[in-house]
């Protein structure tokens, strides 16, 4: 079986991360909980109390949230705990984005950086 | 410490729900445990309790349906444990929880497992650009999050939730760039007649459909996702016709479509690792969303004690889960000794009708979900399979034809299932391709489900301990009661 050796010729990538609102939040519906700050790999993310780590990163148009084991940027999938997609990093423990509430200053870093 | 209830159920969906409160007004001490901080399951996903409610918005049903659902749980004698992750379940029944960096274990003689569906999400070159979601996520976006999983994004897939995901992003302002259905026009036709048999949900499907043709949204039947273009994020999303079994006609013309986001599902597969763990039997049925455990009409299962409601057991929708669960609920009050024979046929009977009618929508439903075995053909090698592992096409081929023959073969020769999400995102994948050479997905089988279900960490389980926790636990007992004798013998055979 050499079923590996097409893994090492793939080029290793670095994972880019754009900082916009895209406006993707629903307005008018829900009054949303506390407006709250958190960080992401340095960059500061302004969310509301009751969203996910998840949620609030794809509102900042941050949509990377792993590298894959071949070192590809990875986002959310299933938004629902099982696809273990947005795996993060708190405070050296592996948590899903997804199933994770935002708190004010959570410093949140990437999974699969090599720092 | 472990707690001993009556009755363990396992998933706090409209199924879990309804079986555990049936249940506990037949008297049986029941813990109800799952995962989400709020009962109610994907389909009834609560708003965070951090907001309020503005009066101006329009009424959502399913979050109405969801907190009568939750009222009735508040008001039962059941205790309810959110948040909690089931990582293991062993015979007799003995489930392990973690929360909070705490682990609990439950023990008891019956249980009902409610573990709902996953999303099916077949490959295609590109699927793991970031910004490719599944569509039962988007709808979790969309009604719990209040958020728009892409102003123009391009929804393909199958089944009705495209429409759904579709209408309620053009309701809160956006505007899907296109439709891609891997069904034809004519299967929705066809299943008209079955579908009436729910007429409110017939309506709210024909009212979706209207405000999509007034948005002028393109949807393309037959239509399934031929390649996703961009570098850290979605771009462009190319979609390529498909013959009658869904074999993409890679030579006709593709058709372009620039989104911020490709929102893409092909039906629902029931999560069974709980029910494969303890050895239950299971059947292969394409119809009602792929393998289901073997149950008889009052949801038992093959292992005496364990039964199986809800989506689990086969596609069937909300309503027909929440009476399943019921039946379920009843049947463990009935073989616990709760209730008599007399009481639990009055009750069944009560329901049964119901319930049948509720299954043959939600049945039809699971029908325009079925796979297409032709959508894998033609896959480009490089195309990933398994995303935790990063395993591509070329490699699961390369090991079928070096001989592997079934998905553990597949598994313990390429990794591919063996990351974090145990195989959840690509066993399904896998078994359709290795279906297609050994004959049928039977042979094909599935991946050995094995603990943890879920990652969790190994300091949650076993905690911090110092040699004096050890020495004065019931193992270093023993263990000092045997040691010395062995010690002696030891000396002796030294003299």
């Amino acid at each position: 079986m050499q079923s590996h050796l097409p893994l090492l010729a793939l080029p290793q990538r670095e994972c880019k991360l754009l900082e916009t609102d895209g406006k993707l939040r629903i307005g008018d519906k829900y009054q949303r909980g506390k407006e709250v700050e958190f960080v992401f790999n340095g960059i500061n993310v302004k969310a509301y109390e009751g969203e996910t780590i998840a949620v609030a990163l794809l509102a900042a148009n941050i949509l990377s949230t792993k590298l894959s084991v071949r070192g590809y940027p990875r986002g959310p999938v299933c938004l629902m705990g099982s696809c273990q997609e947005c795996a993060v990093r708190i405070g050296g423990r592996k948590v899903l984005a997804c199933q994770t509430k935002v708190e004010q200053s959570l410093e949140v870093k990437i999974d699969g950086l090599k720092t | 410490m472990t707690h001993k209830p009556d009755l363990i159920v396992i998933g706090a969906g409209p199924a879990g729900i309804s079986a555990a409160i049936t249940a506990s007004q037949h008297g049986l001490k029941v813990v109800l445990i799952d995962d989400a901080p709020i009962a109610g399951g994907q389909i009834y996903r609560a708003i965070p309790k951090e907001w309020a409610l503005n009066t101006s918005g329009p009424a959502d049903p399913d979050l109405d349906d969801g907190n009568s659902l939750r009222d009735l749980l508040s008001k039962s004698n059941v205790m309810h444990l959110p948040n909690h992750v089931v990582w293991a379940v062993a015979p007799g029944f003995e489930v392990r929880a973690v929360s909070d960096l705490k682990e609990i274990k439950l023990s008891a003689k019956k249980l009902i497992v409610c573990s709902g569906v996953t999303e099916r999400i077949m490959p295609f070159p590109g699927w793991t650009i970031p910004g490719v979601i599944g569509l039962a996520a988007s709808t979790n976006l969309l009604k719990s999050q209040q958020i728009l999983p892409g102003r123009e994004p391009v929804i393909a897939g199958s089944g009705p939730l495209l429409y759904a995901v579709a209408n309620a992003i053009i309701v809160a302002g956006g505007k899907p760039a296109a439709i891609a259905d891997l069904g034809s026009f004519f299967d929705w036709v066809v299943s008209i007649p079955k579908l009436l048999s729910a007429p409110a949900l017939f309506l709210r499907g024909l009212i979706w459909r209207s405000r999509i043709f007034k948005a002028r949204v393109p949807v393309l039947y037959n239509h399934h996702v031929a390649k996703v273009h961009g570098d850290n994020r979605v771009e462009m999303v190319d979609l390529t016709p498909i013959s009658l079994n869904g074999t993409p006609l890679l030579k006709k013309k593709k058709k372009k479509f620039r989104a911020d986001a490709l929102i893409v599902g092909h039906g629902l597969i029931p999560s069974l690792e709980i029910t494969r763990l303890l050895k239950a039997k299971h059947l292969y049925s394409s119809e009602r969303g792929g393998w289901i455990p073997e149950i008889d009409t009052f949801q038992r299962s093959s292992v005496t004690g364990l039964y199986v409601a809800g989506d689990c057991c086969g596609i069937s929708g909300a309503r027909a889960a929440a009476l399943s669960g019921t039946v379920a609920g009843l049947s463990a009050s009935l073989d616990s000794n709760s209730i008599s024979e007399n009481i639990f046929q009055v009750l069944y009977k009560s329901i049964k009708s119901k319930k049948n009618r509720a299954e043959r929508f939600g049945k039809q439903m699971g029908k325009l979900m079925t796979i297409r075995p032709g959508v894998l053909k033609g896959l480009p090698p490089d195309t990933i399979i398994c995303r935790c592992e990063d395993i591509t096409y070329g490699q699961i081929m390369e090991s079928i034809n070096a001989g592997a023959a079934d998905c553990n073969e597949i598994k313990a020769w390429t990794r591919a299932g063996m990351g974090p999400c145990q195989g959840r995102s690509c066993g399904e994948t896998i078994a359709e391709i290795v279906s297609h050479h050994v004959g049928d997905r039977g042979k094909a089988g599935f991946f050995t489900a094995r603990v943890p279900l879920r990652p969790c960490s190994i300091d949650t389980l076993a905690p911090i301990c110092t040699y004096d926790d050890i020495w004065s636990s019931d193992v270093a007992k023993v263990a000092t009661a045997i040691l010395p004798a062995e010690n002696t013998k030891y000396e002796d055979r030294q003299k």
